[in-house]
């Protein structure tokens, strides 16, 4: 009794459910029923304009009704069969080239475009010029060395400044241990 | 010899660096007349007074939505209850006089006019436009009013018109460029222009009340009128 009850209300779900989505009739993922390559075209689009009124929301991410609205036309563009770049064309005639997420390249907006390559190139030779500059090596002053004791001639054979100096106080000490004696 | 070599590799060294420090100062220097331009030259500064930027606008057709269009327009831009800001009859032609023509604003000189710039996925919009219409309709024949919706498309903005019966002239702001020439900063914002084509003044946002919208206008009648 008690499985047959619960097997009826499993039952009364489902069919609630289903005939609720079958009344509605319409996938809230998909509003104008846009085949899987069309669906696929229509991100790709949302994907490349931007809202117009919000500052860097991407489309496809935006909430706000003008973007809802957007997203429909861009649908019902599809569904009359026009090309992604007639779409995008659209939107720019109509909405401005606000919509792109680039500046246009022509006028004062090519400064954004040339700018950074400019920026590259100089950072680019600067680094280049001051490795040079760096790994160059410069000759190096040539240090008197006090007189070594004779025999001794290991001591003063090596080069280099610091090493030098290092002999310089090794003889110095040689010097002092000898008159101690 | 060696020497001379190190001198060479010096002086050509030394040449590098004047050369990226050219580079790089001529590159500073781009970059900040280009801030310097933009901060003299803020987007913000709206045509709050002087003459009006001048503009052509062509309106949109008064030829109603077929009712399977306009019944699922209204219930996205107004929700099923659209009637509670709709007309009673929302399927009644509206009036031809400005259907599909252009409209220069330097050819009304001579009459005042109140240009308002709105959009249909425009919330505040909803509770201002039925006071513009009210007003359009009082003072029509002594002022002009001028609609541009902005970012906005024909089936929503028609819809939009029909919802409210809009009788003065509406046309769409392409691209932008009215609203990009008066610096306009949002929707609703409403300009009024004096007869002899001069911003006499501006209001941002929705007006709140008939009586605001009225005395902007008297305002505007008081200062296009001619002087003594």
């Amino acid at each position: 009794m008690k499985k047959s009850l619960l097997i009826a209300f499993i039952l009364i779900i489902l069919l609630t459910t289903a005939s609720a989505a079958l009344a509605q009739g319409v996938d809230p993922n998909n509003p104008h029923n846009l085949s899987p390559e069309q669906q696929a075209a229509a991100i790709d689009i949302q994907t490349e304009l931007w809202c117009p009124i919000c500052q860097g929301v991407r489309l496809d991410e935006c909430e706000q009704k003008v973007c809802q609205q957007m997203r429909d036309m861009i649908d019902e563009m599809l569904l009359e069969g026009k090309t992604k770049q007639e779409i995008i064309d659209e939107f720019v005639d109509q909405y401005g080239v606000v919509i792109l997420g680039e500046p246009p390249k022509e006028g004062i907006n090519l400064m954004a475009w040339i700018t950074p390559l400019v920026l590259v190139i100089a950072g680019l030779g600067f680094a280049f010029w001051m490795s040079k500059k760096w790994t160059k090596k410069k000759p190096q002053p040539a240090t008197p060395l006090p007189a070594a004791p004779a025999g001794d001639a290991a001591a003063t054979s090596v080069t280099g400044p610091e090493l030098e100096i290092e002999d310089e106080y090794l003889a110095r000490v040689e010097q002092e241990l000898e008159g101690d004696l | 010899m060696t020497d001379a070599r190190n001198d060479a590799a010096e002086k050509s060294s030394g040449r590098g660096g004047i050369i990226m420090l050219i580079i790089i100062a001529v590159v500073g220097a781009t970059l900040f007349a280009v801030f310097y331009y933009g901060i003299l030259h803020p987007p913000s500064q709206r045509a709050d007074s002087g003459k009006a930027p001048d503009f052509s606008m062509t309106t949109y057709t008064s030829e109603p939505l077929p009712p399977d269009v306009l019944q699922p327009a209204l219930v996205d831009l107004f929700g099923s209850n659209y009637g509670r800001y709709c007309v009673d009859d929302v399927n009644q032609p509206r009036p031809k006089d400005y259907d599909q023509i252009t409209i220069k604003l330097s050819d009304l000189r001579g009459t005042p006019v109140v240009i308002n710039f709105w959009a249909s996925w425009c919330t505040t919009c909803k509770d201002e436009q039925p006071l513009l219409e009210s007003a359009w309709r009082h003072y029509q024949g002594k002022v002009m009013f001028l609609g541009l919706s902005h970012l906005d498309q024909d089936k929503n903005a028609r819809a939009w018109l029909q919802c409210y019966n809009v009788t003065y002239p509406n046309a769409l702001d392409k691209g932008g460029k009215v609203y990009n020439a008066y610096h306009v900063q949002g929707v609703p914002e409403t300009f009024f222009i004096d007869a002899n084509g001069n911003v006499q003044d501006y209001f941002v946002g929705a007006f709140p009340s008939a009586s605001v919208l009225d005395e902007y206008i008297q305002n505007l009648l008081h200062a296009s009128a001619p002087q003594e």
